[in-house]
């Protein structure tokens, strides 16, 4: 005996380490290759969404045969409420962080043109209808068919908003 | 002894994982974009027929023009949006399951990169 240890060579062994070896290369060569195109789902802006838009059927209601001038003053609050509702969420949206934020230069995330939620853009599509119907309101021509128009454009806006919001949650 | 990782089948579990995300995205997103679509035509047909019947006037007829024309823009942000998603979740799962056959040849669990 020399003292040397001897390991019987199998070749099944052999299989075994480079099989195992191919998996921990495929596992480091897929290291952050997961990716974020979305930014993280947000329910306290699904909730403030969801009170908006009945705030706002509420008002639709209200006003559904239109309003007779000098009126304003029963509604100047509501007004006033829901836009702000709907400013405050858009500020929200914006101030949350967008994927391209956290992209390595260079990065597969970096290369696509923007990554930006399109919620702060919806938002601010959502509250326009609302600020014309108050104007309109305030001057005392928001006729039946105003606020018609009015609610169908606010339906499309705040349905995108809810859409995009809710598909978050992945 | 079988090769423990079958490249194979691992392409086959990707396959069915990513299109069953993107199958149920997609039909989502198609459903989305028809019902926009007709809200916004309806919106069209709505401002034509208020302006023709005079129950809207100059201004109001205007700023209904310029709300139609930013929700055409707007709608193309929130479909690329609603893409994104779908993309992402599509890859996400083809490297779950990446990884879970990564797992079982070596036989433990491993943490996910993200």
């Amino acid at each position: 005996m020399d003292g040397q240890v001897r390991v019987k060579y199998r070749p099944e062994m052999l299989a075994r380490l480079l099989s195992v070896l191919a998996a921990f290369s495929l596992a480091l060569l897929l290291l952050g290759c997961a990716i974020r195109l979305a930014p993280d789902y947000d329910q306290s802006i699904v909730d403030g969404l969801e009170a908006a838009n009945e705030e706002a059927m509420v008002l639709f209601a209200a006003t559904a045969n239109g309003a007779a001038p000098g009126t304003f003053g029963e509604r100047e609050a509501a007004y006033n409420a829901l836009i702000g509702k709907l400013d405050s969420l858009r500020v929200t949206a914006q101030a949350r962080p967008d994927p391209a934020s956290f992209a390595p230069a260079g990065g597969m995330t970096a290369d696509i043109a923007t990554l930006e939620s399109p919620t702060p853009q919806v938002l601010s599509d959502t509250v326009q209808p609302i600020v014309f119907m108050r104007d309109n309101d305030r001057a005392g021509m928001l006729t039946a068919a105003v606020v018609q128009g009015i609610k169908q454009s606010f339906e499309i806006h705040i349905a995108r908003a809810l859409i995009y919001e809710k598909a978050l949650r992945r | 002894m079988p090769h423990p990782f079958d490249p194979a089948g691992l392409a086959k579990d990707i396959a069915a994982a990513v299109s069953g995300t993107l199958q149920q995205d997609v039909t989502a997103m198609s459903g989305f974009s028809r019902t926009q679509l007709q809200a916004m035509s309806k919106q069209a047909a709505w401002i034509a027929e208020a302006a023709a019947n005079n129950e809207i006037t100059k201004a109001q007829r205007d700023f209904f023009l310029q709300d139609l024309a930013r929700m055409a823009l707007t709608f193309v942000k929130v479909i690329k949006g609603l893409s994104l998603i779908a993309v992402e979740k599509a890859w996400n799962a083809a490297v779950r399951v990446i990884w879970g056959a990564i797992e079982t040849v070596i036989g433990k669990a491993l943490p996910l990169p993200f």
